[in-house]
């Protein structure tokens, strides 16, 4: 089920990219800021190749990195688990790529 | 032992929870704000290319109306030179970092391109070229960024 977001978090995700459908939808975890306001929260990936990079935090605490097109595959997401000591690979649309 | 009076930069990348306040995105370009959720007030700057990936801290959330006229045509020349402010209308130092500053310039030769400058004018770490389409998609990206601000006051 789909939850109630501030209209200006459901257009942040939109221009983002992120993916509301699909078997793997973005499920933003939500920060309230030194004003009181929801933001989305991100974090920084602490393991892995991507360690640095900052992504968008979801509400099982996996940091969505996006991925260029490389090696034949389309642009998708990098969903770093446990810090991007694993992570899984998803399309724009929501869906695990092979 | 004698302590230092100057305030130190934060480096990216030391802990503090951020939180999305603004982003934007046109074709291969996107750029975010972060903002401290907690602790003092700070700012990053998250711009990424189709090749390239920049995160830096910024002074404030105006710099974005800033870099937003320095990719507008030429109006005049200026003499600030301190962060944020124009410097002979060909730089714009947007970074916090005074150690590693992060800074644009324009080019004298084509009115549609820009450096990325990491590091010293002088010797710099990183030299990025930003020409042509890139520009003007990252300005968009810019403006949808700045009307998120907008929105937040």
């Amino acid at each position: 089920m789909t939850k109630e977001l501030p209209d200006k978090i459901d257009k942040q995700i939109d221009k983002a990219g992120l993916p509301r459908g699909g078997a793997v939808p973005f499920d933003p975890k939500l920060e309230i800021n030194k004003r009181g306001k929801l933001v989305i929260g991100k974090d920084t990936v602490t393991n892995g190749p991507k360690k640095g990079k900052k992504g968008f935090v979801d509400t099982r605490g996996r940091i969505w990195i996006k991925d260029r097109a490389h090696a034949g595959d389309p642009d998708h997401w990098d969903v770093q688990e446990d810090g991007g000591k694993e992570y899984i690979r998803v399309g724009l649309q929501g869906n695990l790529l092979p | 032992m004698a302590s230092t009076k100057h305030t130190h930069t934060i480096r990216q990348g030391q802990k503090g929870k951020f939180g999305l306040l603004a982003n934007g995105s046109s074709g291969p370009w996107e750029i975010a704000i972060d903002e401290a959720t907690s602790g003092q007030d700070r700012w990053c700057a998250q711009i990424e290319g189709p090749s390239v990936t920049l995160y830096f801290e910024i002074p404030s959330p105006d710099i974005v109306g800033k870099i937003i006229q320095f990719f507008e045509p030429r109006q005049g020349p200026t003499k600030e030179s301190s962060i944020g402010s124009m410097k002979r209308n060909c730089s714009l130092v947007i970074g916090k970092d005074k150690k590693t500053p992060t800074t644009l310039v324009k080019d004298d030769e084509y009115n549609d391109r820009f450096f990325l400058i990491v590091g010293s004018m002088d010797s710099p770490i990183v030299r990025f070229v930003i020409a042509g389409r890139d520009v003007a998609r990252i300005a968009d990206a810019l403006r949808q960024v700045k009307q998120d601000l907008d929105d937040e006051e």
